[in-house]
């Protein structure tokens, strides 16, 4: 090698590279089409439903758009590449994810949001009206079924500080999570556990659990009566049934519409997820099916066989085998049931340690149960030592001196990849009875003879069979 | 700040390079062309593209040093969805330096000077081209054929052009021929 040349090599690789410099604003509108084309999407708007032209001081909200599609007919959310900002002066600020913090003062601005080279506007005002008290559950009449949910975006009335009237909106994020609401059922006026509204990340949604009318009231602190707790008017709303049929199925189905359980065993410590699929009837006379696990019911005949839990998101009822040899009903209903139910399962979701049913003729519940069945868990696998000696099915092994006893021990492995002594849990068929006895009391242990060189044992454990190979000296 | 490299600091380097190279004595020295189809990726953050060009390159070979003269002309273009990117034309300078000669396998690391040219197209967009030039690096694999030990298979791997948002890689595997 040339030290001379290779020197020069490295000085002026380390000269170009300092001055190696990219541009930016040239490489933009091709990286802005890379942006547009990676979503292939060829212009970007604020959908009106999603978005709110109007929002309280202190509030903030999460702005959204959509892309059509290239198309031309299509839309989807874009969530990803978009970069948002606020018109210049504006007080309140926006992050990279959508969010507008309203400032502290009233102001009009304009949202842009874009996405390589679209982009889209929106005019937004902030204002310092006061939120007085809830005045419609939602902005829409809603129609919801039983073990159903839907988004409710409860509109309230907003009050400037001399007095007069601002506007009715949506209430915003500073109110929402404050809402406390009271449900009653409209025949007694007593409280119901047909429906239940429940607010997480500042939307709200109406479970409805059972059929029928009820009252939903709105009960929130008012900022134009100096916190005054206020309850809204009544709001009526009825709760349809439109349930044709219920069933479980696993919850990796994914054609509920042909989904059936037809695998019922579960594993003894091993877990398997089910969910309720109910099918309703559409108002254009065809059937829906959809996942209402979490607004169904869900009860277990034997806890000591097997128990139940909802997933986190209620989305799944998973079933942990307990007793091998055994079966349990999971049973699921959808209504009003015969067991009570405790108010505070209704927002967790309901899991009893009983069956759930419905009455004889009650034909605003529905109900379906399955028989499971716990069985052992499943060895893929089974490894044998002698005397702490490795053993290969059905090849000798040659011992160097005769021992006095033989003593077996068998490993399992699970499928979930877990591994366990099982030699008491084994068979074994001694088949050199000659040679070796088995000791009583023991599960695989053996007196060997004075005579005799072969040792032969089959072994058997579930599905999975070994014989032991020993060649003795003399 | 932006700082850009000038053609004339392009100029000095090989200037320093060519002075370092001849000034060692020559055990060999000669002159090949290469020829090669390649693959230029066009990498952003949100995607990227692969559009195909013809690699030819004229060459001056002095011991471990070669220079070569690349000229690339487009092949296929590639498409992100609706975005369809082509390369109509590259040129470049190349440095490549073997530091051991001898190997039957012989490694090269290559520094040099290029201009892309990438033109885009995509719905309601007016076609546009623009051309990106900077300092190249990167390494070549070569192995002479046994049967015409002056035709030598050849792969190189090239960072063309590095910029703030964009990535240009290219990926060449062809055959050198010496003279």
């Amino acid at each position: 090698m040339n030290f001379k040349s290779a020197y020069c090599f490295l000085l002026c690789t380390f000269m170009l590279l300092l001055t190696a410099c990219g541009d930016a604003e040239k490489e933009a509108p091709l990286v802005d089409l890379f942006a547009a084309a990676s979503l292939d999407i060829i212009a970007i708007d604020f959908p009106a439903e999603a978005n709110e032209a109007i929002i309280s001081v202190d509030a903030f909200f999460d702005y959204s758009i959509e892309g059509l599609r290239s198309n031309g007919v299509d839309s989807v959310p874009v969530t990803s590449n978009v970069t948002w900002s606020l018109s210049d002066g504006a007080v309140s600020s926006i992050d990279e994810n959508g969010r507008l913090s309203a400032g502290s003062v009233a102001e009009q601005m304009t949202i842009t949001a874009t996405v390589g080279h679209l982009s889209d506007t929106f005019d937004v005002r902030i204002s310092a009206a006061k939120f007085d008290q809830v005045v419609m559950l939602n902005s829409t009449a809603l129609t919801i079924n039983m073990c159903t949910a839907q988004q409710i975006i409860p509109i309230g009335n907003y009050i400037n500080d001399d007095g007069s009237a601002d506007e009715q909106r949506p209430v915003d994020s500073r109110i929402i999570n404050t809402i406390e609401w009271l449900i009653r059922n409209a025949e007694d006026d007593t409280s119901s556990q047909r429906a239940f509204i429940k607010t997480e990340n500042n939307i709200a949604n109406l479970q409805a659990l059972q059929t029928g009318d009820v009252i939903i009231q709105a009960r929130a602190p008012s900022d134009s009566q100096d916190g005054t707790v206020i309850t809204s008017v009544d709001f009526n709303q009825t709760l349809d049934n439109n349930l044709n049929s219920i069933k479980i199925c696993r919850s990796t189905d994914t054609n509920l519409d042909t989904c059936a359980l037809t695998n019922k065993d579960v594993v003894e410590n091993n877990v398997v997820s089910l969910m309720a699929v109910g099918k309703y009837q559409q108002t254009d006379g065809s059937d829906s099916s959809q996942n209402i696990s979490a607004y169904s019911k869900w009860g277990i005949s034997n806890t000591a066989n097997a128990t139940i839990a909802l997933s986190a998101d209620l989305q799944q009822l998973n079933v942990t085998g307990k007793l091998k040899e055994t079966t349990t009903n999971v049973s699921v209903a959808c209504g009003n049931v015969e067991q009570s139910i405790a108010d505070a399962d209704i927002e967790k979701g309901v899991v009893l340690e009983v069956p759930v049913t419905c009455a004889n003729g009650n034909l605003n519940c529905l109900q379906k149960s399955e028989t499971m069945n716990v069985i052992s868990e499943a060895i893929t696998a089974i490894s044998i030592t002698a005397n702490d000696l490795d053993l290969q099915d059905n090849i000798a092994r040659v011992f160097t001196t005769r021992p006095t006893s033989i003593i077996l021990k068998v490993t399992a492995d699970f499928s979930n990849s877990a591994s366990r002594v099982v030699t008491a849990e084994a068979t074994y068929f001694n088949r050199s009875a000659e040679v070796i006895t088995k000791k009583s009391g023991t599960s695989a242990e053996y007196t060997v003879q004075p005579t005799g060189n072969d040792v032969e044992i089959f072994v058997e454990m579930q599905n999975q069979n070994f014989t032991v190979k020993i060649t003795l000296p003399n | 700040m932006v700082v850009k490299l000038r053609l004339k600091q392009l100029l000095l380097h090989a200037a320093l390079i060519s002075i370092a190279v001849f000034a060692a004595p020559a055990a060999y020295a000669g002159t090949y062309i290469v020829l090669a189809p390649a693959q230029i990726k066009i990498k952003t953050d949100p995607g990227s593209t692969k559009p195909s060009v013809i690699d030819f390159r004229l060459g001056y070979e002095v011991n471990e040093h070669k220079f070569e003269l690349a000229v690339m002309s487009s092949m296929n273009d590639d498409s992100l969805n609706e975005l369809v990117t082509d390369i109509p034309s590259v040129r470049s300078i190349l440095y490549r330096y073997n530091p051991d000669p001898s190997s039957s396998v012989k490694l090269e690391f290559i520094l040099g000077y290029s201009q892309v040219e990438i033109e885009s197209t995509y719905i309601n967009v007016p076609t546009s081209s623009e051309t990106f030039e900077g300092v190249s690096y990167g390494i070549g694999l070569e192995e002479a054929l046994q049967s015409i030990p002056q035709l030598k298979f050849k792969v190189d791997l090239i960072q063309m052009y590095k910029g703030d948002d964009l990535d240009l890689r290219l990926l060449s595997v062809g055959f050198r021929y010496e003279f």
